[in-house]
């Protein structure tokens, strides 16, 4: 935890000068001496940077202590995270492309398949119902459009 | 009168009613699934809430809040695994009861009838108590609201875990999201980039949806990696707690739920802490101090009745004074603007009908989570064995159809997507969503009422010492931000003068 912890304080270093920064064209005191809109969010920005460098110092102090937690983002458990998180990457590009059910329909089977289902019956099943469930629940239950094929829009 | 009268018109409206039953049935089954939480539960299910008319949808999330916290005890007591971390006092007594004396129903029993005690108890306690605080709250000005807003960001002390300084950093991160948009005191528009979709500030429901919802169900696709699925077959008996098992854990339930409504009332507390005293205190107090441990009816009443009652406790500083006591509450407390309404003292005077109807809301709620408990609980128990890998997909598909649905904006999903990346990562590095929520939520109350005291006090800081309410927020809120770094070293001085 204690490599992560310096990653996660440089990080939000310069989260806190980049929100800083991104503050200087707004006023910070208005012409009445009245704090202006510059002002609230350098002052967070600052804050940031304080509890940045704070994080960096208490991880030195207490070395020993961080090292004995183990932050693991590379195992095959990690593997299934990352490939899920690419499928629903996926499936928001096929949302917009394709619209919602058809993008359902690629989605749900890979998500299944991903989480370990084999039984092909299982998959079309669970993934028919889910969708007759969507529709009736929010296109005519609700009145929600869920999103059409960009050639139908 | 009139304003009662016109809350039970609006609490049984057929649709609000009906919200409401299907509010607590989702949030039974959520909360009896081990690996959902009861904030992902209120987090996917709040898009629907927008199909519902003025109070309508805040009484269905408050069915779901009070199902998720009761139905997190099935599988406490079936399985050993808390559905919900406020659970996990239930396995002690709950679990031994169940299996090693094959009394599961007897366990079920007694957990719904001390959940529904504690549920029905702190609600009674939120209709006397919250309009009294509103009273004395609403002679507040400017720098009291500010100090307040800082009050309940102080809160993230509580919630943020292993690292209080990744909380206060992310609470940081969500009052600076709470600034893109216009500024409402000068009109400027701050960080949009020059994107029209920003100019209303980013969306909450998105983020919501993406940091307890799919940032959760991520972690539920590792943690079930190398997890081996048992289906389990729990023959229940009679469900219906016996006269002599009331009698016997009556005092216990009645201590435990005025703990629960005390620790709820406490911004940062919550439910596990609540389960956790109100089982300690009923050990010490109990004559069977031998049979904790062995299926104990006073230790299984004792956590149920406190956790439950948490829920009308914590929602009386978030009516009152619009402080979130957990990220159960922010949510709620999101859903509630969301809706048009700011909680506040004000919301008192400005829309007392729905203040009641959401107290009344809470009392049914508990009483309707109390009656499926003892009718359907075969039901829920056959919940526990659906298998994650068709859950997890399903719950994916309803976290996009929920972002998209708010705003009918596919824009929305890929920040839905962002903040569950995001929030899937800062949960492995011990930050805390709750933490960003609260900041996002209460930021704007923060920064509307601080400029808007020194503009009081013509630049003057010193607005905020000479009102003595203010003050005196501001300086528990100091207490509450420095206790965990000051609060070991203290620890580390007097135990060194007591070897000495």
């Amino acid at each position: 935890m204690k490599k992560w912890n310096y990653v996660v304080s440089a990080v939000m270093t310069i989260l806190g000068i980049a929100m800083i920064v991104m503050s200087l064209p707004f006023k910070f005191f208005l012409s009445s001496g009245d704090p202006g809109p510059g002002f609230w969010p350098t002052l967070l920005g600052s804050a940031l940077v304080v509890c940045s460098i704070l994080l960096a110092v208490m991880s030195t102090i207490s070395a020993a202590k961080e090292e004995e937690k183990e932050v693991i983002f590379s195992s095959p458990a990690h593997t299934r995270v990352y490939k899920m998180m690419a499928v629903a990457v996926l499936f928001c590009v096929a949302m917009y492309v394709f619209g919602f059910y058809i993008a359902m329909m690629i989605f749900m089977p890979l998500a299944m398949k991903l989480m370990g289902t084999e039984s092909d019956k299982t998959i079309t099943i669970t993934t028919f119902c889910t969708l007759v469930a969507i529709f009736v629940a929010f296109q005519i239950g609700l009145k929600t459009s869920l999103p059409a094929p960009i050639f139908w829009r | 009168m009139d304003v009662i009268m016109q809350a039970l018109s609006n609490v049984f409206t057929p649709l609000n009613f009906g919200g409401m039953v299907f509010g607590i049935f989702m949030g039974i089954i959520i909360g009896a699934l081990p690996g959902l939480s009861v904030n992902m539960g209120i987090a996917l299910l709040f898009p629907l809430t927008f199909s519902f008319q003025g109070v309508g949808g805040i009484l269905m999330l408050l069915g779901i809040y009070c199902g998720a916290i009761y139905g997190g005890s099935i599988s406490a007591i079936l399985l050993n695994t808390p559905g919900t971390p406020a659970s996990a006092a239930t396995t002690l007594e709950g679990y031994p009861m169940a299996v090693k004396h094959g009394q599961p129903g007897r366990a079920l029993g007694l957990s719904t009838y001390a959940s529904m005690f504690g549920g029905i108890f702190s609600a009674i306690c939120l209709m006397f108590l919250a309009p009294k605080l509103a009273n004395i709250a609403v002679q507040f000005s400017k720098p009291e609201y500010f100090a307040l807003a800082v009050f309940g960001i102080s809160i993230i002390t509580s919630v943020s875990g292993k690292s209080v300084t990744k909380g206060l950093m992310g609470g940081l991160i969500g009052l600076f999201i709470a600034t893109i948009g216009i500024d409402s005191m000068s009109g400027k528009i701050r960080f949009t980039g020059g994107s029209s979709y920003l100019l209303g500030g980013l969306s909450f429901i998105p983020i919501l949806i993406g940091l307890f919802a799919f940032s959760q169900v991520l972690l539920t696709v590792e943690e079930s990696f190398h997890e081996q699925k048992k289906i389990e077959k729990v023959k229940i008996d009679r469900v219906l707690p016996s006269l002599a098992d009331l009698k016997a854990t009556f005092i216990s339930t009645f201590r435990s739920s005025i703990i629960g409504t005390f620790i709820g009332c406490v911004p940062g507390t919550g439910g596990d802490i609540a389960s956790f005293i109100s089982y300690d205190q009923s050990k010490k107090w109990s004559k069977h101090k031998d049979n904790f441990g062995n299926g104990e009816p006073e230790g299984l009443v004792a956590p149920e009745a406190g956790k439950n009652a948490v829920s009308g406790g914590a929602l009386i500083p978030m009516l009152t004074l619009g402080i979130p006591g957990d990220g159960a509450t922010a949510i709620m407390l999101g859903a509630l603007m969301v809706q048009g309404m700011q909680p506040g003292p004000l919301l008192f005077v400005e829309q007392a009908p729905q203040v009641y109807s959401i107290f009344l809301g809470l009392l049914l709620a508990n009483i309707v989570m109390g009656l499926f408990g003892f009718s359907l609980i075969r039901v829920f128990t056959k919940v526990m064995n659906i298998p994650k890998n068709i859950l997890v997909p399903i719950i994916f598909t309803l976290t996009f159809v929920g972002a998209y649905a708010y705003n009918n904006s596919v824009i929305d999903v890929f920040v839905m997507v962002a903040f569950g990346f995001i929030g899937y990562f800062i949960n492995k590095l011990e930050f805390s969503n709750s933490a960003i929520v609260i900041g996002i939520i209460l930021g704007s109350l923060a920064e509307t009422n601080f400029r808007g005291a020194l503009m009081m006090s013509e630049g003057s800081f010193s607005i905020f010492v000479t009102h003595p309410v203010c003050l005196v927020f501001l300086l528990i809120s100091a207490g509450s931000l420095l206790s965990p770094i000051f609060g070991p070293m203290v620890k580390k001085i007097f135990e060194r003068r007591k070897v000495a």
